[in-house]
């Protein structure tokens, strides 16, 4: 390590320097030569012209009044490279709006949207997801944005008993569950998935996912794109965010 | 209440003391003031800007400077004193920069000389003269304001507008120039 402070004044070191020097005797050379050799520049003489106060008061009527001596502002020089920054940072958050990192937004969107229709009745199922990926997951709400690598976990909150089928709309195909297999819940809310929350993956999907869920007092088969007799309803829209 | 003895202010009195006499109207502490660090201002002004006029010019006008702003000035005597000495220093480079005059030559002592002059006024120190002309004027500033003027480490860093913590390292770098110049091994 380099130690700068040799050859520094005994008054200009610090406690800890002070005790490195007394304990370590090789180093207490170096730091004496050192200042020794500094020291040689103690006595160099000026042989120039002797000032007497006269000279200083005549000097100073005849080229006074002074001002202060104008510290140099280079700072001033730095100016033009913060205004660039700014701008530039400016126009990035601006370019950058519509791909804000959506984790960045998480503490702002409703975790658990109360289970109700737009007019405040109660409705029988909804749907809420959360999108995650390896850094984390984050809730996300009906029409939000998630990136193509991130995965999707669904929520079901229910009133009442019954079974639950989940699809894709678009494609018709059935996600959860699989094999024409039953998911009974009952009234709450519900991970979607048998014993850990299921997690989908829709990288390969157009633009947008579309879900559905159907919310039935009996089992039913496939993913039917009409609304079952007796079955309840919830869909949830998802876009992923421009590349 | 007691009132406190006015401290009687003689020559030995301290920079402070005299400066605070100069302040109350007193200029015998001032020319006190003079005669102590004459000498300093003009070796250090000489062995910056290294033309004997221009020396002398700034020797005196850094104190008429003290003399004239003495109710603006705060602070160490000896920091206004460098801190005057070193503007002007800087000042006198830049006016140089455009001149197309030599330099006095560094041996002498601030007299313009000889090799064969300097030899016989001190060899060690003709060496060390010319050596320290070889020293860029930023880190000599800092090895004369600390070693040769006493200036602690924040003095020098104000003077020089740098920061303290700079300081230890510039006159690291100081002293292996100077050595490598007068090929001296520590």
């Amino acid at each position: 390590m380099q130690q700068n402070w040799l050859g520094l004044r005994p008054e200009d070191l610090n406690d800890p320097d002070r005790t490195l020097l007394a304990r370590d005797r090789k180093l207490s050379a170096v730091h004496r030569a050192e200042l020794n050799f500094g020291m040689h520049l103690e006595n160099l003489p000026y042989l120039g012209r002797v000032i007497v106060l006269d000279d200083v008061k005549n000097y100073a009527e005849r080229m006074g009044p002074f001002s202060l001596p104008k510290r140099d502002r280079t700072w001033i020089f730095g100016l033009p490279l913060v205004v660039v920054v700014v701008v530039m940072l400016g126009v990035m958050a601006f370019s950058n709006k519509a791909g804000r990192d959506p984790l960045s937004q998480a503490s702002f969107v409703q975790t658990t949207p109360p289970v109700t229709n737009d007019v405040g009745e109660p409705v029988a199922i909804s749907m809420t997801a959360w999108a995650g990926q390896t850094t984390g997951s984050r809730p996300v709400t009906e029409g939000s944005e998630i990136q193509r690598t991130e995965r999707l976990m669904l929520e079901l909150h229910v009133q009442g008993d019954g079974h639950a089928v989940i699809g894709n709309v678009q494609t018709g195909e059935r996600l959860f569950p699989l094999d024409n297999a039953a998911f009974f819940i009952k009234e709450g809310t519900h991970p979607v998935g048998r014993q850990k929350a299921a997690v989908f993956h829709f990288s390969d999907s157009a633009e947008q996912i579309h879900l559905k869920s159907y919310f039935c007092p009996n089992p039913i088969d496939g993913f039917p794109a009409k609304t079952p007799v007796g079955c309840q309803v919830a869909e949830f829209g998802l876009r992923f965010l421009d590349e | 209440m007691a009132i406190a003895p006015t401290q009687k202010v003689t020559e030995d009195s301290t920079d402070e003391a005299l400066w605070g006499g100069f302040l109350r109207g007193d200029d015998i502490c001032f020319l006190w003031l003079i005669e102590r660090y004459r000498e300093q201002v003009g070796s250090y002004a000489w062995r910056m800007i290294r033309d004997l006029g221009l020396t002398e010019q700034i020797a005196v006008e850094t104190y008429a400077r003290l003399y004239d702003l003495k109710p603006k000035l705060t602070g160490r005597f000896r920091l206004l004193l460098f801190g005057q000495a070193h503007a002007l220093c800087a000042l006198a480079k830049k006016r140089m920069a455009g001149r197309s005059t030599e330099a006095t030559p560094a041996f002498g002592g601030g007299r313009p000389g000889t090799p064969e002059e300097a030899a016989a006024r001190g060899e060690e120190r003709w060496r060390m003269e010319t050596s320290l002309e070889q020293v860029g004027e930023g880190h000599r500033a800092c090895l004369l304001l600390y070693y040769a003027h006493k200036l602690n480490i924040h003095e020098v860093a104000e003077v020089l507008e740098m920061r303290e913590h700079q300081i230890p390292g510039q006159l690291a770098y100081a002293r292996r120039i100077l050595r490598d110049q007068l090929k001296v091994e520590v």
